[in-house]
């Protein structure tokens, strides 16, 4: 699209000043055009010029005064919590009063933006200059206790029924503790037979769990591939200017190393930069990383999101806080150390397009870059490749609620915001939202693209960060059975059997392995009889089954999930992947035990540790 | 839908033939040894006079269980391994009809060579052999179908396909045990080139690791459980010297693995003539060549190592392998919709062909089935089969099963018979003392009668009878006899031997 009369104006002026060079200039005006955006969103997608100086020129060109808002901030008596979206969205704010006019001031200046501002302030206005980087901070600032109480509590006053501030309800307590009742009454009046119900029911729930695994393999192994190819072939057709603004979220925390690599990965991207609204999102008492990301000129594109402080300091509140700035259609959260396949962005725009409407959210797949550092991130990526290259596009298939994944999930912002976006006191927020999307009646898919990332090759950070998971599962199991006729309802008969499988029998798995390993290795060891009574032979037959079969699936699934990449060298490792259950236990524990004692404490995982990581860190600060 | 519903006759029509054909072959007594021991196990097994633990045992396991459920639910009477039999075939030949007609095949061409293939002698004398012969042929059409899809994509639906199908062969018949390890070093051959020159082990594990597990895992279970998880590793030693001496007639070689290999290859080539004349005609697409040589191969090498190990039994239960590959050539090379008269000229040759194969591989079952289908019946096996209805009516008949499991089938029950699995059977051969009902006893001359666990305990028991029993059933081959009221002292002393034959009650 043609550059607009003005745009073109304030292009001459930049060059005329010689804030910009003709080149520039030029590049700026073919970037522009391909990308259909506004010549500021080119010129400040590369790193040509201060961004301070731009809006100097803007201001200059469109002869009105430019503001520092940090030094000069916003009155407050003219700001609306309620508009704080709109002031972060439209980069225009109130300023100030002069003469009985109020001030606006506005990043974009323009024939649009004098309009909507006459629609909300009336004619008595005028205009002022600040840069976005200014508004989004002024607005930060001034309702900092607006927002953040917003990112904490508006899914649990809006919907308190899906929210995990409470961790039970009084209902799943009584049940909860009918069952507990009943369990030790049995065993007072009839300890065998209570016994081996109990024996019955884990061992149906084995018996359902590696069947149901094993169904989901096979339908996410038969996904047509031809599919995929031709959401490829789509993404590559998409013109650049027909792409949509797409809102990066990359949530960080002490991590100030990981910048220079995370802004590398997300240059890399094949996707406008002019059309990516990148937010770096820290917390507040970050200093560090803040510092970092202050003095490393990076295209202005990328913006600091400063979150503050508040219980509980968790992922989902600050994407909560970031989200109220977001100006995409579009948004995706990554983590720090994440590098998206560079067509990412492209082939989810494609498929949001292919697909229908109640399509909400696009989950990538994810694997690893550093799977050969040792046997632990050998063992993570044969889980993650189960995970994400078998299980998930079975759950698709099967029209099963999907549990989003860590980060590459990409949400339709819209609903996203509808939804009142993740759950702060749910520490895998967004396998909890995956499911609440289910449940208000849209779909999540999966896209046929990978983020790679790093895995942890430490056990003790491991046991940590799948404590974590473990404890999100099972407030996402605890809040999504609150009313189960609901939920059945609502997702179908297969999807609650799915959920009940998917998200509390991995959490239940690992807390009961232990219990039948003791079992087991006591009557293998000592020949016990003790345990016969329990044991009839049909259940003795079925236990057998489980232990046998059982092990045997899971081994299996785990040895054919790296066979799709082709990473047959992680074969053979799956033989060993008992000791990989026994680690998942161990964190199961953990969890169940953060669960009771810190519902909300949030382990962090520690990124850039690896030897690969560090390489490639080292790579980018010394670029040959 | 409609596509199913186009191969129902077809399965229908199949299902119907050989029902008819293997029943009239079990009223004739032409029961294979493994398929009367089947249906005996399965029929003991849904009486409730087999442990849980001795089921899952059972090997073959699957057609075992697949017999046992279907002779639950089935009427009493039915020849229940004649019946999994049929519906196997007939599902097969459904499938067969419905991949001919997605290779691009009309019809008509589809249906006529699904039924040559489907009749081909050497199937024939699978579905009489019975359901573990059955399974082995639809296990091993899914080996050849998967290893074709494995080589055009080796993705993990196609890994899975084939362990799931070198799964199924080895818990189908130890035949298929002997295919399946056979087949394991050539697999390599059947994945694309790119994945076999990254990494041909590893994934060649992927493939026969279910396999591997599933048999450490029936081992294991058979240890739990009372049984013997090695015992099919060491299938009957007699049948293979039984068709050892049958192929000794033929003239062939005279080095028992060769022969076998070569008698195997020769009956491919015999009764599946379409095989070498398309791959010929493919010969320079090597992804349509690979998996069907390393399935030829794979039989062939499984033939000479039964031969060579001893193990897994008599090799003639492989002849089905010729219309099978047939079958998988139709279904998966393209150039076969091109040749149509060719291909079913020679599918109608290799029926022919078959016949001889089948001469060539199992002489001995040939000679056998001739002479059976010739009008002179199986004596010792209707005998028992006679015995067996004379129980019926009578309960607690002490009996070794085991040794004669036509009884069973001739009772139609085992409930009501003491079987070697009984403790009271045990008791009665240990302490050399009968308390039972009734007792039967096989004559010491007849085939088999000398290994009878009863004959053994008590070796005058057929000639003359125990104190306190009276005769009330012979035939040539059996007697049985009843205890006696213990009432009268004087008359226990007059039990004597009912020397008539052919006395009955």
């Amino acid at each position: 699209m043609p550059l607009s009369p003005s745009d073109r104006a304030l292009g001459n002026l930049l060059v005329e000043r010689h804030i910009l060079t003709l080149p520039q200039f030029d590049e700026a005006v073919a970037l522009a055009e391909t990308w259909n955006v506004r010549l500021g969103d080119a010129i400040l997608a590369r790193n040509w010029i201060d961004p301070t100086a731009y809006y100097q020129g803007i201001a200059y060109y469109y002869e009105l005064p430019l503001v520092d808002l940090m030094r000069e901030p916003p009155d407050i008596s003219l700001l609306h919590a309620a508009e704080a979206d709109t002031y972060a969205r439209t980069l225009t704010i109130p300023w100030g009063r002069r003469n009985d006019r109020i001030v606006v001031a506005t990043a974009e200046p323009g024939p649009q933006t004098v309009l909507s501002a006459r629609q909300r302030w009336g004619t008595a206005i005028e205009f002022v200059v600040a840069s976005k980087f200014d508004i989004v901070w002024a607005v930060q600032t001034a309702f900092a206790d607006q927002l953040s109480h917003r990112a904490v509590f508006e899914l649990a006053e809006q919907d308190p029924g899906m929210s995990a501030q409470r961790v039970c309800t009084p209902g799943q307590l009584i049940v909860g503790y009918g069952l507990l009742t009943s369990f030790l009454l049995g065993l007072a009046l009839a300890p065998i037979a209570t016994l081996i119900t109990l024996n019955v029911a884990m061992s149906l729930f084995y018996l359902g769990n590696f069947i149901f695994k094993g169904i989901l393999v096979s339908a996410g192994g038969g996904r047509n591939p031809e599919n995929d190819e031709a959401i490829a072939i789509a993404a590559r057709a998409l013109r650049d200017e027909d792409l949509p603004v797409f809102t990066v979220l990359v949530p960080m925390f002490r991590e100030p190393e990981m910048l220079p690599v995370l802004a590398q990965s997300l240059r890399e991207l094949d996707y406008p930069l002019g059309k990516l609204d990148i937010k770096i999102v820290l917390e507040a008492e970050d200093h560090e990383t803040i510092e970092v990301a202050r003095t490393l000129g990076l295209e202005g594109v990328f913006e600091v999101i400063r979150v503050p402080p508040s219980k509980p300091q968790t992922k989902p509140k600050a994407c909560n806080f970031a989200l109220r700035f977001a100006r995409g259609e579009y948004l995706v959260i990554y983590d720090a150390e994440d590098r998206p396949e560079p067509d990412q962005l492209r082939k989810v725009v494609a498929t949001f397009r292919s697909l229908p409407d109640d399509v909400a959210c696009l989950q990538c797949r994810l694997s690893y870059y550093n799977a050969s550092e040792n046997w632990l991130s050998r063992m993570f990526t044969l889980d993650y490749a189960l995970w994400f290259d078998q299980l998930l596009p079975g759950l698709e298939r099967l029209n099963v609620p999907i549990p989003l994944g860590g980060t590459s999930n990409h949400f339709k912002i819209d609903i996203l915001r509808e939804l009142h976006a993740w759950d702060p006191f749910n520490v895998t927020e967004d396998a909890d939202l995956g499911i609440r999307l289910t449940q208000k009646g849209y779909r999540v898919a999966v896209v046929d693209s990978t983020t790679y990332e790093e895995a942890c090759c430490h056990a003790g950070a491991w046991i940590r960060q799948r404590s974590r998971w473990i404890k999100g599962y099972m407030q996402t199991f605890l809040v999504h059975t609150r009313r189960p006729l609901h939920l059945i309802r609502t997702t179908g008969f297969l999807g609650f059997v799915g959920f009940m499988f998917f998200i509390g029998g991995t959490a239940l798995c690992g807390i009961l392995n232990p219990i039948f390993w003791i079992i087991y290795l006591v009557w293998l060891v000592a020949f016990s009889t003790g345990l016969d009574p329990v044991f009839p032979q049909l259940l003795l037959l079925l236990a057998l089954l489980n232990l046998l079969a059982g092990n045997g699936v899971f081994t299996y699934l785990s040895m054919l999930a790296p066979i799709r990449r082709g990473w047959l060298g992680l074969i053979p490792y799956s033989l060993t992947v008992f000791g990989y259950w026994f680690l998942m236990s161990i964190a199961a524990y953990k969890a169940l035990w953060q669960l009771i004692y810190s519902p909300f404490y949030w382990e962090k995982t520690q990124h850039g540790v690896s030897n690969h990581a560090q390489a490639h860190m080292r790579a980018v600060e010394t670029p040959s | 839908m409609n596509r199913l519903l186009t191969a129902a006759p077809v399965a229908l029509v199949v299902f119907v033939a050989i029902l008819a054909l293997t029943a009239f072959a079990v009223r004739i007594g032409f029961i294979p040894d493994d398929g009367v021991m089947l249906w005996a196990g399965a029929i003991m097994a849904g009486d409730g006079e087999f442990s849980i633990g001795r089921i899952v045992a059972a090997y073959p396991t699957l057609p075992f269980i697949a017999t046992t459920l279907v002779d639950v639910v089935a009427p009493a009477g039915t020849p229940t391994p004649a019946l999994v039999a049929a519906m196997l075939l007939g599902v097969l030949a459904g499938i067969w009809f419905l991949s001919f007609r997605a290779a691009g095949l009309s019809l008509v061409v589809a249906g006529a060579i699904t039924l040559v293939l489907v009749f081909h002698p050497a199937l024939l004398r699978a579905a009489v052999a019975g359901p573990a012969d059955m399974f082995l042929v639809v296990f091993l059409y899914l080996l050849g179908v998967s290893l074709y899809r494995l080589r055009f994509r080796s993705g993990v639906p196609e890994v899975m396909r084939v362990g799931a199908a070198l799964l199924g062969l080895t818990f189908s018949h130890p035949m298929g045990a002997a295919i399946a390890l056979s087949a394991t070093p050539f697999l390599i051959f059947a994945i694309q080139p790119v994945l076999a020159a990254s990494s041909a082990l590893n994934i060649v594990l992927a493939l026969v690791f279910p396999t591997a597990f599933a048999v450490g895992a029936f081992v294991y279970v058979s240890w739990v459980f009372p049984g013997d998880g090695w015992s099919f590793f060491a299938a009957p030693a007699e049948g293979l010297s039984a068709w050892l001496a049958g192929m000794s007639s033929t003239g062939l070689a005279g080095v028992p693995i060769l022969e076998a290999g070569l008698a195997m290859a020769a009956a491919l080539v015999l009764a599946a003539p379409l095989v070498p004349v398309v791959i010929g005609l493919v010969r320079k697409r090597r992804p349509l060549v690979a998996p069907a040589a390393v399935f030829a191969t794979s039989i062939v090498a499984a033939a000479g190592m039964t031969v060579g190990s001893g193990f897994f039994g008599e090799p003639a239960s492989i002849a089905v392998a010729a219309p099978i590959l047939a079958a998988v050539i139709i279904a998966c090379v393209p150039i076969v919709r091109e040749r149509l008269v060719l291909v079913t000229s020679l599918a109608v040759i290799g029926w022919f062909g078959g016949a001889l194969a089948l001469a060539v591989i199992d002489p001995r079952g040939t000679s056998h089935a001739l002479a059976l289908f010739e009008g002179q019946s199986d004596r010792d096996r209707l005998d028992a089969l006679a015995l067996g209805g004379a129980t019926i009516d009578r309960q607690g008949v002490l009996v070794d099963t085991f040794n004669a499991p036509a009884v069973v089938l001739g009772r139609g029950a085992a409930r009501g018979l003491v079987a070697p699995s009984h403790e009271t059977f045990a008791l009665s051969l240990l302490f050399s003392r009968i308390d039972t009902p009734f007792v039967a006893v096989p004559n010491p001359q007849s085939i088999g009668g000398a290994q009878d666990r009863v004959n053994r305990a008590f070796p005058l028991l057929y000639r003359n009878g125990t104190p306190g029993y009276r005769l009330v059933y012979q035939n040539d081959n059996w007697r049985l006899f009843e205890r006696q009221p213990r009432a009268s002292a004087s008359q226990l002393q007059q039990s004597t031997l009912v020397k008539s034959p052919g006395t009955g009650d």
